[in-house]
């Protein structure tokens, strides 16, 4: 027998491991192409927010990554065996079967005179062939390409981060047009501005009719301005809780992180003052207030300056640093400042809901949606000063209450809202006192029970229902509430101040409740 | 012969040339079906030689005959004739003291090749007395088992064209053969030399080449030729996708084949493969030997359904596509 068989066998392994290196930078550079077109078009598809935890491609690019991942492993279960490699020479030198019958006589021996032929012309056979020239792996292409895949992958995830807000909506459980106006030290101070100039807009629009675009405009803007204070007010909220921590390992500064913790920062900001003794601080920062809208600090430096200023404050030894406790007043004020936009935001939003909207149609959810404390459904006592109002929503409530038959103490206490839109604009008109719905209500229905008209000129019978049980309690009182009444309304009409355009729906609306002619 | 494996092969290769040129004298073109019929006889198997009338099934046999130191009898099928005919009969002899005995009268079987001139002319009865001689090389009759003489090769010719009167071959008698050859009409220039040999004063003959001895040497040869599991994995994996109820099986056996080849097809390939291999100076059985022999080895063998027979599918045709679809890897 054919002693020298491990010549073949031994090129046979090395055609094996230089097949797998092949297989293996083929599959991996057409993974990697594979995966890079991936990115590429769910990049495309999905936007640039894709690559965020809350946006479904970003689990479906997590999902087909792994699919290929498992595709590419299921690939190399099957490596490439001796018999292969023979297989593969017989077919590359057309040697027909003759390398795989000679290694399937080297693993299996066999007693032929032809076998020891067939060894030994094998054996030949692999002694002159190079497998290096059989199994050409082209090491420079496939390292380029798979440089120039993971390259791609890079920039491409680079310039996705850039875009995405990835960091922020984990620190942050909100949409990502809310995260992105939260980064965007840019965006926040236009939404400043903007703020201001949507209160110089409802300033305007309380003094004439509101159209309803513009309505709708400003409610659009509103809700972005919103959004974008009320995440920074998160963001205040946890530095002073950091803060707070940061203070509360020392009994002397109880009261300091009480005051914090009840956001009574003003106070927080006079004992901590008063505890490094800087009086100037104090006067400085009061005379400065004023006039400021919002800090045009990121929301990263304020985090920054927070951590810092925290891991100060917890390293105090024996001494108290002075420069720590500037930095600490500056970032409470900073906080200040963000709870203050925020705020004012709220306000100029329950002043848009107020004129936009029907009292009654008022969602619960728009006041309260990031914590807010009053509740506009709740009932109010009295008209807001202010006075945003909507004739046409109150006379509605009130058509609506009479019919219902909601007694004297239903409209005292219920449905405020209406109330306060239906009488406060002929309070305003008037600059006196403002009447009451109760009177409207009471009037309407005595009349109603008296059998005259509800204003009606088509000589229609009124729709109205009345209780007949509340009649005759009311009729002493009828003859000075339907003075007050026209009084009232012929002295909003003599109010210079009553544009002129508005003055036809005040009249309108009175003679909703009087009879024609009266006025 | 000389045992060097080398030398053997040198050997097989040049008497087989030799008779192969010699047999070529006489037969003009059917080179390929003359390897075959060769192949047959090394790898201890027997031929069914198929073709129309005049195309010279006969006269290869006859020439084979010629060419080789065997004994050689011809049979001609006919719808009388019976098997004790072919394998012979005990006959009443009686001496010179007038004792009557029986005496074994041997018949045209006992020779070590056998025409079987027009098999299918014969009925199935006598068909069948072929199968003992042709499978285990013995013949049984009057009670006793006479082994015959090696080498034993049947050749057995039919017309396909003739079929009125005629028994096709049962099965098992088919299966017995180990190829099926089929001799095409010769084209012109083989025309005018088959005229030039055959009408002149004088026509060609063989001479005798091979003994005996050196045939069964040749057999023992081949026989010796190792296969590696691949090659024979090859030749199974192409077997058993004859088999319609092979669920990787090709379409056109899933349509067309009732029965797919018995393990006794996979012998003939392997056996046809290994005198193949030798035949092309190789000292191993290499895949491509499988191929060469998987048409007349196989194509008898796998049976068509009824809507082949309508559409005059033929097994060559299916064998083909199985090649073509069976990764020979």
């Amino acid at each position: 027998m054919i002693e020298n068989t491990n010549v073949v066998t031994s090129c046979l392994q090395v055609l094996c491991s230089r097949l797998f290196v092949r297989k293996l930078l083929l599959e991996l550079t057409f993974l990697l192409g594979v995966e890079c077109l991936l990115f590429v078009s769910i990049s495309i598809i999905g936007g640039d927010n894709w690559f965020a935890t809350e946006s479904i491609y970003f689990y479906v690019f997590i999902f087909l990554t792994l699919f290929i991942f498992v595709v590419g492993l299921s690939r190399f279960q099957n490596t490439f065996s001796e018999t292969d490699a023979a297989i593969l020479l017989d077919r590359e030198e057309n040697l027909k079967d003759q390398i795989k019958s000679a290694y399937w006589f080297i693993t299996n021996p066999n007693d032929s005179v032809f076998v020891s032929i067939l060894l030994k012309n094998s054996i030949n056979y692999c002694q002159k062939i190079s497998p290096y020239r059989l199994v050409q792996i082209r090491w420079l292409s496939h390292f380029l390409l798979i440089l120039l895949f993971v390259f791609s992958l890079i920039v491409a995830g680079t310039f996705n981060l850039q875009l995405s807000t990835n960091v922020s909506a984990k620190i942050f459980p909100i949409s990502s047009d809310v995260s992105i106006n939260t980064i965007d030290t840019d965006a926040l101070e236009e939404s400043n501005l903007a703020l201001v100039e949507i209160g110089k807009k409802l300033k305007i629009l309380e003094d004439d009719y509101l159209i309803p675009e513009d309505s709708d405009q400003l409610q659009k803007d509103l809700k972005v301005i919103n959004d974008s204070v009320n995440m920074r007010a998160i963001l205040a909220r946890d530095g002073i809780e950091e803060l707070a921590k940061a203070l509360e390992a020392r009994p002397e500064y109880e009261k300091i992180v009480s005051a914090l913790r009840s956001e009574r920062l003003d106070e927080a900001l006079s004992m901590i003052t008063e505890a490094t003794g800087n009086l100037d601080y104090i006067s400085d920062r009061t005379g400065s207030k004023g006039g400021e809208v919002g800090s045009a600090l990121t929301d990263k430096e304020f985090l920054k300056n927070i951590d810092e200023i925290s891991s100060d404050l917890a390293n105090w030894s024996t001494t108290v640093s002075e420069e720590a406790l500037e930095q600490a007043l500056q970032s409470i004020e900073d906080a200040q400042s963000m709870l203050d936009d925020q705020e004012e935001a709220r306000q100029q939003t329950n002043r848009m809901n107020t004129m936009a909207a029907p009292p009654d149609q008022l969602s619960p959810l728009t006041a309260a949606r990031f914590g807010d404390q009053a509740n506009p459904t709740e009932p109010q006592g009295s008209a807001d000063p202010s006075g945003s109002t909507n004739m046409q929503g109150g006379t509605m409530f009130r058509q609506g209450a009479v019919a219902r038959g909601d007694s004297d103490q239903d409209s005292d206490s219920g449905h405020v809202a209406g109330a306060a839109s239906g009488d406060s604009e002929a309070a305003a008109l008037e600059g006196g006192v403002t009447p009451r719905i109760k009177v409207n209500l009471e009037l309407e229905t005595l009349r109603i029970n008296d059998g005259e008209n509800d204003g009606r000129t088509d000589g229609e019978k009124s729709w109205f229902y009345s209780p007949s049980q509340n009649q005759e309690q009311s009729d002493d009182e009828f003859t000075d509430l339907a003075r007050r009444q026209r009084y009232n309304a012929a002295e909003a009409l003599d109010q210079q101040e009553t544009p002129i355009r508005q003055r036809q729906i005040i009249r309108d609306y009175f003679i909703n409740i009087h009879k024609k002619g009266e006025i | 012969m000389s045992t060097s494996g080398e030398e053997q092969l040198e050997a097989f290769q040049e008497k087989f040339g030799q008779v192969k040129d010699e047999v070529s004298k006489v037969i003009v073109g059917n080179s390929e079906v003359i390897t075959h019929v060769m192949t047959c006889l090394l790898a201890k198997g027997h031929v069914l030689l198929e073709g129309i009338p005049g195309v010279g099934k006969t006269k290869i046999v006859q020439t084979l005959a010629d060419v080789l130191d065997l004994s050689f009898s011809r049979i001609q099928f006919t719808p009388d004739l019976m098997p004790g005919d072919i394998v012979g009969t005990n006959v009443v002899n009686e001496d010179e003291a007038g004792k009557k005995s029986f005496e074994f009268q041997s018949g045209p079987i006992f020779a070590n090749m056998i025409l079987a001139d027009e098999i299918n002319r014969a009925t199935p009865k006598t068909q069948s007395a072929l199968l003992e001689a042709m499978q285990e090389n013995s013949v049984s009759a009057g009670g006793k088992t006479r082994t015959l003489d090696q080498p034993v090769f049947v050749l057995a010719t039919q017309n396909p064209i003739e079929m009125e009167g005629t028994y096709p071959l049962p099965e098992a008698q088919m299966d017995r053969f180990l190829f099926k050859l089929k001799l095409d009409f010769p084209n012109a220039s083989e025309l005018h030399t088959i005229v030039d040999r055959t009408t002149q004063k004088t026509e060609p003959t063989a001479s005798r080449i091979l003994e005996k001895v050196e045939i069964l040497k040749m057999r023992d040869v081949a026989r010796d030729m190792p296969i590696a599991k691949p090659v024979q994995d090859y030749a199974v994996r192409l077997a058993l996708a004859t088999h319609p109820e092979n669920q990787n099986c090709h379409d056109l056996v899933k349509k067309y084949v009732r029965f797919g080849v018995s393990p006794r097809g996979v012998q003939a390939v392997i056996l046809g493969s290994k005198v193949s291999a030798l035949l092309n100076k190789r000292s191993y059985v290499a895949n491509e030997d499988v191929r060469s022999v998987l048409l007349p080895a196989l194509r008898h063998r796998v049976l068509l359904n009824f809507e082949a027979e309508a559409e005059q599918l033929e097994t060559d045709k299916i064998l083909n596509a199985i090649i073509e679809t069976v990764s020979d890897a």
